[in-house]
């Protein structure tokens, strides 16, 4: 028994011999590049197809090499592909497949071009997708660490700006001296990765360099990015060597408290702005319930029932340009999403006070119970129409980060959602203050019989302010899916917060709303990293029960005599 | 102060005699149902045990109702964390039934302590849990916990003059937070999966079922007598009176707040009571029954009712949930649309809900009379045809023509009643009423095999039972509609002139 475990661990270790045999040979090799070869091919397929039928190890080797010599980085994704087992030739084009998709009963696979990455389309304009695995070229399996290494060589004159800086980031952690070179070659050829590059250098001159002088500068180079990877590698590199020259100590030890005072202001932002997204959410939302309170005294509890129709219609309408409009069209659908969810949420909420809040004017108690009624109906015929959870394409526009630095990327829909709200705010501020609608919708919330006996169309202001009311939850609805997941009950998670800002900014007032929901948005979210999501929901509710000790009627009370009823 | 006494005598002088009869052998024929009918029932096998303690539930969902209707329908204050206080009872008593000292399920192999804490790695019983070892400490906890809670946030809640509706999104943020918090296994009360693994018998053998529900309905009849006298004395009407015009209670010069925050622990205590009794019945409690949404369900129960009416909170506590019990088994996916109508009904069409229904019947009674001995005819024949027809074990379930000819002898009793009486809502009582005795006795078709006409066979009694009242409702409110538009046009027009 011992024995052959002993035999085993023997294999074991003779494995990994070889793999690191390997591995060091074709660094060197690949990128010494000083070996004369004489091996030809033409174009992608050719190579597949050579590779399939060299049987002798060491071609196979030369071949590889010849790849990085050529810097063909568009081989890149074909090799990943022909390790993995699911590179294949399709009527004379490389194609990969990709992950299996499920429709119905069966698996299929998509097709994708292997050099280009474009989708394979077929006769009728369709992607192509593939039952089974037919035909697949596989690499052997003593090849695939070479292909990992060749790979990741490859990645690291990408022209994809992301899977460059992957690679990039994997260089600083492999440590290898002889990457250094390349790295240095690299830098003046990618400016849009320098800071990365800059950063991996640091870090191997840190690991990698005889000379102390080279490592404090490569340590001051690394509290100037001021990243967690920088940290990562100072720390350990002190942890690792116990022995280090006072100069070097001293020096890690100042980066280190520069770069934790840097980490901490870019969590800072960093919550600021994930507390300034949820705040304009909550705004949009708040307004119409705050709006629709202080002119009716409804309290609207199928408010996220509007949003979450305003999410199924931006679903809708992405669907639809899906199926049945020009693919180029695709990444605009948004601009028709949001009128319509702000029309269909408008629409529904018109035809609900018409029939059901119209009846319910002062009675505040039982509006809940039956807006309450509402939103059950509500989300159930969701349910039964579009079914469970769904996920909304985002146009590729609204994808990606602003890189402000290294550490700190702000996602573009996160920006998208502040600026959008800002408008709606914007947009329903001048709509209040400004226009005769606005005007009407003021008087009656002031003094509702006064404004009856002076003529106003009491009724009819009602009805559009809470169509309006509705349609701003119905823009919220629009904006949710780009971040969260599209279900019918959506709206729930999202009503009880927004009341709390009702309540911390005071009924029907613009500023108030604005102040409560920021609030509401950044304690939540200054909270959360210190004592975890549902800690720091509890704290803010425990404080807005606090603070309404001090102010029972909001940051901005509501004024006149009709305040006190 | 003698004029203001004299001015709110008490409901129950001057009433028409035939009305005090009404009231007088309702309330007795509700007792004898309750104490002796059902565990009657029950000990000859004809009602099975797994309804025996679902009623049992209900009669403790029913207890919490009148906590609610006590703070919303006489106070005027409607918080929805009614639930949260319900579950904070319930996990007291849990906690004692949960350990060995409370005939809990543990083993050895989880250092017999109850199961849960193997999976949250704790070994030893956490120092919080060793008192409710010991009954009475279980027992006192059960309802000191959820009142002492009510009375803190209380206190400062209504010291600040925080208002209705603010009030209820406050309470709604509290329950919500709750909710949260016990679903954490930090809390080490079982985290989302709540506290199980009781004494099983508990729920299961039919001597411990039948003491429960007689335990439960016995509280319950003293909690609604005690509360019923409560809301008769002086403080009851203060409650009223802070519903109706609080400012001018304040200027009178009494203190609004303290009613209100009197009330509101009040039901807190009681909601404790309920949850108390509701555990051992229910084998398990979780977080799940102490959402928001719960809590407005609780609501709804008064609501449909009829709020500022205690005993219409128990009806309606129980009708909600066994039409919840009944109709999620047969019609899951339209459910949530027959929840959604309730709330909406109850508001906009008979916002008296069952209590209108019964003031309505007494009215006509008065007027037209009918002997109640043809009321209780007609119910002992069908429960003595029921009961003929269970007992020679004729498969109903499966041959309509036993259905149809059951329904048939319904619909001769009714339509003889409808000729004879002009009760039209002592009818209407009367349905919902059959319905629920044939649900109860087990005579309804079985949702597992559905044919075509089951379903409607199913609900004729209880729709000829819903329509008419949300008919007459309807037609009510729009006489009152009318009037009141005919009083201010002749206000406007006194002021005219």
């Amino acid at each position: 028994m011992l024995l052959r475990i002993y035999n085993k661990i023997h294999y074991i270790s003779y494995i990994l011999l070889v793999i690191l045999i390997l591995n060091n040979s074709v660094l060197i090799t690949s990128y010494a590049g000083d070996k004369k070869s004489d091996v030809k091919w033409e174009n992608i397929e050719d190579f597949f197809l050579l590779l399939k039928n060299t049987k002798n190890k060491n071609k196979r080797k030369e071949l590889y090499n010849e790849v990085v010599k050529r810097k063909l980085v568009s081989y890149a994704n074909a090799l990943d592909a022909y390790k993995r087992g699911v590179l294949s030739i399709r009527e004379n084009i490389l194609v990969i497949y990709e992950k299996s998709q499920n429709t119905g009963e069966e698996k299929v696979y998509p097709l994708v071009n292997a050099q280009s990455g474009k989708k394979i389309l077929g006769a009728d304009g369709n992607q192509v997708l593939m039952n089974a695995y037919v035909d697949m070229l596989k690499a052997k399996r003593s090849d695939r660490i070479t292909i990992n290494k060749i790979v990741k060589a490859l990645n690291l004159r990408n022209t994809d700006i992301y899977k460059q800086r992957e690679a990039i980031i994997a260089a600083a952690e492999r440590k290898n001296p002889k990457e250094l070179p390349i790295l240095k070659e690299l830098q003046s050829e990618s400016p849009d990765n320098s800071d990365y590059i800059k950063e991996s250098i640091a870090i191997l001159e840190l690991y990698t360099s005889n000379n102390v002088d080279t490592q404090i500068q490569a340590v001051k180079t690394l509290a100037d990015c001021g990243t967690i990877n920088a940290q990562v590698a100072i720390n350990d590199y002190k942890n690792n060597n116990d022995n280090l020259s006072t100069k070097l100590n001293s020096a890690i030890i100042s980066a280190n408290s520069s770069i934790q005072w840097h980490q901490k202001i870019i969590r800072l932002v960093r919550n600021s702005f994930a507390g300034l997204s949820l705040g304009s959410i909550l705004i949009l939302l708040a307004l119409g319930l705050s709006v629709i309170f202080g002119l009716m005294g409804v309290i609207n509890m199928a408010h996220g029932e509007f949003m979450m129709l305003g999410a199924f219609t931006t679903y809708i309408v992405c669907e639809i340009f899906k199926k049945y409009m020009p693919v180029d069209w695709f990444d605009y659908y948004f601009i028709v999403a949001i009128p319509a969810a702000f029309i269909v949420a408008a629409f529904v909420g018109y035809i609900c006070e018409l029939i059901i809040i119209k009846k319910l004017y002062g009675r505040p108690n039982e509006t809940i119970l039956a807006t309450w009624g509402l939103s059950l109906v509500l989300i159930q015929t969701v349910r039964l129409i579009f079914g469970d959870t769904l996920s909304l394409t985002p146009p590729s526009w609204l994808s990606g980060g602003w890189e402000v630095t290294p550490d700190l990327i702000l996602p573009i829909n996160r920006i998208f959602i502040i600026l959008f709200s800002t408008t709606c705010v914007c947009l329903f501020f001048l709509l209040i203050q400004k226009t005769k609608l606005g005007l009407l919708v003021r008087a009656t919330t002031q003094d509702r019989p006064t404004a009856d006996s002076c003529g106003v169309p009491v009724r009819q202001i009602d009805g559009l302010t809470f169509a309006i009311g509705s349609g701003l939850a119905g823009l919220a609805g629009c904006a949710v899916p780009l971040f969260d997941k599209i279900n019918p009950s959506m709206g729930q998670s999202y009503i009880v917060d927004s009341f709390m800002v009702v309540v911390l900014g005071g009924v029907g007032k613009l500023a108030g709303i604005i102040f409560g929901g920021l609030g509401l948005g950044f304690i939540s979210k200054y909270l959360e990293p210190i004592s975890g999501a549902v800690y720091g929901k509890v704290i803010v509710l425990f404080l807005i029960v606090v603070f309404l000790q001090w102010r029972p009627s909001g940051l901005f009370p509501a004024k006149g005599r009709s305040a006190d009823d | 102060m003698t004029g203001i006494e004299k001015l709110h005598l008490p409901e129950e002088e001057g009433i028409a005699p035939e009305i005090q009869s009404l009231r007088l052998w309702s309330k007795l024929a509700a007792l004898f149902i309750l104490f002796i009918l059902i565990p009657l029932l029950s000990s000859f096998g004809i009602m099975e045990d797994p309804f025996v303690n679902r009623l049992g539930r209900y009669l403790c969902f029913a207890i919490c109702a009148i906590g609610i209707d006590l703070a919303w329908g006489y106070t005027g204050i409607l918080g929805l964390c009614q639930a949260m206080f319900f579950t904070l009872g319930g996990y007291a008593m849990a906690m004692h039934l949960s350990l060995p000292q409370g005939g809990g399920d543990v083993r050895a192999e989880y250092h017999n302590i109850p199961q849960f804490f193997f999976f949250n790695n704790v070994d030893v019983l956490p120092k919080f849990w060793e008192p409710f070892a010991s009954l009475p400490f279980a027992l006192i906890s059960c309802i000191m916990i959820p009142t002492i809670i009510a009375l803190c946030f209380g206190f400062f809640v209504f010291r600040s003059k925080v208002k209705g509706v603010y009030f209820t999104i406050i309470t709604q943020a509290i329950a919500w937070g709750a909710y949260l918090i016990f679903c954490r296994n930090e809390l080490l009360l079982g985290g989302t999966n709540g506290l199980t693994n009781f004494y099983k018998g508990l729920n299961q053998s039919p001597n411990w079922i039948i003491a429960l529900y007689l335990i439960s309905a016995f509280i319950l009849v003293l909690v609604y007598i005690l509360i019923k006298k409560l809301t008769q004395s002086r403080l009851g009407r203060l409650m009223v009176a802070v519903r109706d015009k609080q400012m001018l209670l304040n200027f009178i010069g009494y203190r609004a707040s303290s009613v209100q925050l009197f009330a509101f622990t009040l039901s807190a205590f009681i909601a404790g009571i309920g949850g108390m009794l509701y555990v051992p019945q229910n084998g398990i409690i979780t977080p799940n029954i102490m959402r928001v949404e719960d809590s407005i369900w609780m609501v709804i129960w008064v609501a449909l009712g009829g709020r500022g009416n205690l005993w219409g909170a128990i009806i309606g506590a129980l009708l909600t949930n066994f039409a919840f019990s009944i109709l999620t088994s047969d019609l899951p996916s339209v459910w949530p649309f027959i929840q959604g109508g309730m709330f909406l009904a109850v508001v906009l069409m008979f916002p008296d809900g069952i209590s209108g229904l019964w003031k309505k019947f007494e009215k006509e009674h008065k007027k037209y009379c009918t002997p109640l001995w043809r009321y209780a005819i007609a119910l002992i024949t069908l429960l003595i045809g029921c009961i003929i027809i269970k007992n020679r074990s004729i498969n109903i379930e499966s041959t309509t023509a036993g259905l149809i000819i059951l329904y048939a002898v319904i619909a001769v009793i009714i339509g003889i009643l409808f000729i004879k009486c002009k009760e039209y809502s002592g009818l209407a009582l009367l349905c919902i009423a059959i319905f629920f005795l044939l649900e109860a006795l087990g005579l309804m078709p079985d949702s597992m095999n559905k044919n075509f006409y089951d379903i409607p066979i199913k609900y004729i009694t209880f729709i000829a039972a819903l329509i008419y009242p949300a008919f007459m409702g309807y037609k009510a409110g729009k006489a009152q509609e009318l009037q009141t538009i005919t009083q201010a046009s002749e206000t406007l027009g006194g002021a005219n002139v």
